[in-house]
């Protein structure tokens, strides 16, 4: 028998009372055991929605179609008894702002051990569980006894991420580790993240608005725009030659040393409103190759030629492909 | 916590209340001589004492003396315990309050009991279950928070002692059992205001707790529900439900007076409602410092337990009264 | 620094839901047949207030007296309806004594900060070691029974609450541009103050006044059981309660329950409504 896929998302739709469209709108994503996936777009494109959905976190009255299957668990459909134990084992999250994912009024200690001990492991046992993890995330065990006030940001992050290895995960969720941290303590969290990923062989989703990050680190990528994929495949081909206009325009506003003439373009236009309905594609509206058929039909994600893992859903990509990856938006 | 630091912030608070305390005891002492007339026909209230007992008076309360100089003779009395002597029961006021407080106290902390009950468990109740259960709730404790602690205890003297005959009607009974029994309605007469008050103000602190992101970290970590309640949401919620701690039991302290009155329960609420009406004011001074002195220990308390419940709360960060 | 109405602690985040606006006309509805009672009380009573009829003593309703007798033969309907004047009037001397005098204070001391500013803080500090009740019943102890000395005992109790509300929001408005442009063209503070700081903070004051309100007839009312308030024969809800208060031991509730419901629907009333406000005045300013 293979083992599942660490996570393996199918057809998600996730809609919020109030909204007249999805805010997810069949989203298809994997990840491999020990494989690195990014999911790239920018903020209120359902990214965290998505990644959150992965854990079984979804906002109240949110309505679900599709399945998410965790190490082969459907977390949409478990009972709440098999979920948490899902939660204090094989999946696990680092969040955005560790200030805000601490209790401020409970020792950091208590933090790292909470979901062991709510698993039945030993108190005494959690904590030497606790303090190896600490170890390896580079911080010695007398940050256990501290408040979470008392350490940096960076540290704390370095907390979270060994909280999130407490269960030894197969999934390991990351939505923006590094957002709400100064520039030196990012790549210290990512290069932990990279190193820990290899070590402990989890599946990491890894969520982020930074491209280069994404390429960075990951085997494969996602771009989500307005709750849809866009564009998925192996992290080269997608930043080398992507076939999504917005991915193009995505890499055209991300400010790089490297690029050339060194001009930076913003997006013209902003999201749809989440609270109107979509005929067509959602990106229609600020971009520069669409045409009627683009506001009309929604685009099916197809396969690049020559490039069996390479997807996107734009009536345009040929004339991408063609053309290669520099695009005047 | 720093221990020194602690104890540095706790002398600085006593001393900050030895202050007002002395400020509000001249307040008291003062109030005296606002009366029309002299402080001796005041004292004496109209009674027409022997030429003896006028001398006594004017002996026990120095009034040969200048101001200042009584203020501190009176003073010095009270620190020793001396209160000076009651007019209306021609004893010592400090005997008085020695027979009465331990009712008082026990009354109120009776009461106190059934408001942080009460209290916690309506907005726990509220704000965890949410739609109908946190209607219901907040119906209740509006209707609690517009009654005042005597209509309480005039209506639920006339519904379970008078009508249904359940509890004791007045008095304070004999004996621990008698005396829980004989005040067990005051103390929900006198609570449930403040039942209203606490559950209201739990249930916001808790909405807001719930609302953390620590809360959702919590749950997504597996963490049982009410554990995550427990844990993140009540013990979040704690420090803003012990600020209101001053307020609780200078309540408690002031509605005694109506409740022992509507109940005839011999307490200091009830002597200081009839030392007012015949005019004893060494009883009415006695008792309105020690209902001031309590309500700023309580307050003092509140503060040094804040830093304890809540480490973001760096030493002193409160104002003095609050 | 934000400004803070001190409410009844925990209604500030009572959430307006769809029952809320129907609440909230019941209340002022309430509130208003309140007041026109007291105002028309004279017209419409049907009996003197006073007036002793010993035979009906604690009668139940009858056509004569709809809502029966008190122990001492007097009828209540009529003696509810001018008991709505002074329970009402009282408060409301505590609350406009409160506001005027805490408002000046407030703004003297925010305006000239430094050494008033401390002292009228430090003074407040004081009065809060001083619940409000504690405070009328030492006065009361001094000058003997009657309404003035409690609204005035009271008013200083309250003075505390608006003044340094008003000190936080005059500090706030003080630090807007157009206070400076008025007092480069020349004009004066006092000017200034009365012509453009004061209506500015006007509404989240009086909506600290009208909370207030509840607070001072529960007070007021709660003296006037102790038989500190109101002179022995005035018509008064809580003297109602005060006298009512044997028969309801003797098992004849009614001349005692009617001004209870009174005091409680009347303070619900002001009190939804005035939080209503405050939550109105808040969400304005953010």
């Amino acid at each position: 028998m293979t083992t599942p896929p660490a996570l393996e998302i199918r057809g998600l739709r996730l809609t919020l009372p109030g909204a007249a469209r999805p805010v997810l709108d069949g989203v298809d994503l994997t990840v491999g055991p020990g494989e690195t996936v990014a999911l790239v777009g920018e903020s209120g494109s359902g990214k965290s929605l998505t990644s959150r959905g992965a854990l079984g976190l979804l906002p109240a009255g949110a309505v679900t179609e599709g399945a998410v299957l965790v190490d082969g668990e459907d977390v949409l459909t478990a009972p709440p008894d098999r979920l948490r134990a899902l939660r204090t084992g094989r999946v696990a999250m680092v969040f955005q702002d560790p200030r805000a994912t601490l209790n401020p009024l409970r020792r950091i200690g208590d933090f790292l051990t909470e979901g062991a001990r709510a698993a039945g492991v030993e108190p005494a046992a959690a904590t030497d569980r606790a303090t190896g993890l600490l170890r390896a995330v580079g911080l010695d065990a007398s940050v256990l006894a501290a408040y979470p006030g008392q350490v940096s940001g960076g540290m704390l992050q370095r907390v979270v991420i060994a909280a999130a290895l407490m269960g030894d995960p197969v999934l390991l969720l990351a939505d923006e580790p590094t957002t709400a941290l100064d520039v030196i303590t990012q790549a210290e969290v990512i290069a932990l993240l990279v190193r820990l990923r290899e070590s402990f062989r989890t599946g990491l989703l890894f969520v982020t608005h930074d491209l280069d990050l994404a390429a960075a680190v990951s085997d494969r990528v996602h771009v989500m725009y307005a709750g849809r994929i866009v564009e998925s495949g192996p992290a080269e081909d997608v930043f080398a030659r992507p076939l999504h206009p917005y991915t193009t325009a995505l890499l055209a506003s991300t400010p790089r040393l490297t690029a050339p003439g060194g001009r930076l373009s913003a997006i013209p236009g902003r999201p749809p409103d989440p609270r109107t309905p979509l005929t067509g594609c959602a990106f229609a509206a600020r971009c520069p190759l669409a045409t009627d058929t683009c506001r009309e039909t929604p685009p099916e994600a197809r396969r690049a030629p020559g490039r069996p893992d390479h997807h996107a859903a734009c009536h345009h990509s040929a004339r991408l492909a063609d053309e290669g990856a520099v695009l005047d938006v | 916590m720093n221990p020194t630091a602690f104890l540095r912030f706790t002398a600085r608070r006593v001393a900050e209340m030895a202050v007002t305390l002395l400020i509000a005891s001249f307040a008291v002492f003062g109030a005296l001589y606002l009366a029309p007339g002299s402080p001796a026909s005041f004292l004496l209230a109209g009674r027409s004492p022997s030429p003896e007992a006028l001398a006594a008076l004017t002996a026990r309360h120095h009034l040969d003396d200048p101001f200042a100089l009584r203020y501190l003779h009176w003073l010095g009395d009270v620190l020793q315990g001396d209160f000076g002597r009651s007019l209306t029961y021609r004893t010592d006021v400090s005997r008085l309050l020695a027979d009465r407080l331990p009712t008082t106290l026990l009354l109120v902390t009776m009461a106190l009991a059934v408001v942080l009950t009460a209290g916690l468990v309506l907005g726990r109740i509220a704000a965890v279950r949410g739609g109908r259960t946190d209607a219901a709730v907040l119906v209740a404790t509006t209707l609690a928070i517009g009654t005042p602690s005597f209509v309480a205890a005039v209506l639920l003297q006339g519904l379970f002692a008078v009508r249904l005959g359940w509890f004791p009607s007045s008095g304070a009974g004999d004996g621990l059992l008698d005396r829980i029994w004989h005040l067990t309605l005051p103390a929900v007469a006198l609570a449930l205001y403040l039942i209203g008050m606490l559950a209201r103000v739990t249930r916001t602190a808790m909405l807001e707790a719930l609302d953390s992101e620590h809360v959702t970290v919590a749950r997504g970590r597996g963490v049982p529900e009410h554990l995550v309640i427990r844990r993140h949401v009540l013990r979040n919620a704690l420090g803003t439900v012990l600020t209101t701690g001053g307020l609780i039991v200078a309540t408690l302290l002031v509605c005694t007076i109506l409740v022992e009155t509507a109940f005839s329960i011999g307490g200091i609420g009830q002597l200081l409602e009839l030392a007012t009406t015949t005019k004893d004011f060494p009883t009415v001074q006695a008792v309105s410092l020690i209902i001031v002195a309590l309500f700023m220990t309580v307050n003092l308390v509140v503060d040094l337990l804040l830093p304890l419940v809540d480490p973001r709360i760096t030493l002193g960060t409160r104002g003095a009264a609050a | 620094m934000t400004a803070v109405l001190t409410r009844r602690p925990g209604l500030a985040k009572v959430t307006v839901r769809k029952g809320g606006s129907l609440l909230h006309r019941a209340a002022l509805g309430f509130a208003g047949l309140v007041v026109l009672a007291a105002l028309l009380a004279p017209w419409i009573a049907p009996h003197d207030p006073n007036a002793v009829d010993l035979g009906a003593a604690l009668a139940g309703p009858s056509a004569d007296h709809p809502l029966g007798v008190d122990a001492a033969g007097r009828d209540t309907l009529s003696r509810l309806l001018l008991g709505a004047r002074t329970s009402l009037l009282g408060p409301l001397g505590v609350v406009v004594l409160s506001t005027l005098l805490g408002v000046a204070a407030g703004t003297a001391a925010a305006w000239r900060g430094g050494r008033l500013d401390t002292l009228i803080s430090r003074s407040t500090e004081l009065v809060f070691a001083f619940p409000g009740m504690l405070l009328a019943i030492l006065v009361v102890s001094i000058h003997g029974e009657g309404l003035l000395a409690p609204v005035v005992a009271l008013g200083v109790a309250y003075l505390p609450y608006v003044s340094r509300l008003t000190r936080t929001l005059v500090l706030a408005e003080r630090a807007r541009p157009y206070v400076s442009a008025y007092q480069v063209q020349g004009h004066s503070a006092l000017q200034i103050c009365l012509r453009h700081v004061l209506p500015n903070i006007a509404p989240v004051v009086l909506a600290q006044s009208t909370i207030n309100f509840g607070y001072a007839l529960m007070d007021l009312a709660g003296l006037s059981f102790l038989g500190l308030g109101v002179p022995p024969l005035t018509p008064d809800w809580g003297r109602m309660v005060f006298d009512g208060q044997t028969a309801v031991q003797r098992g004849y509730p009614l001349s005692a329950v009617l001004p209870c419901v009174l005091v409680v629907l009347t303070v619900v009333a002001f009190n939804v409504a005035g939080e209503r406000w405050a939550d109105r005045v808040a969400r304005r300013d953010r």
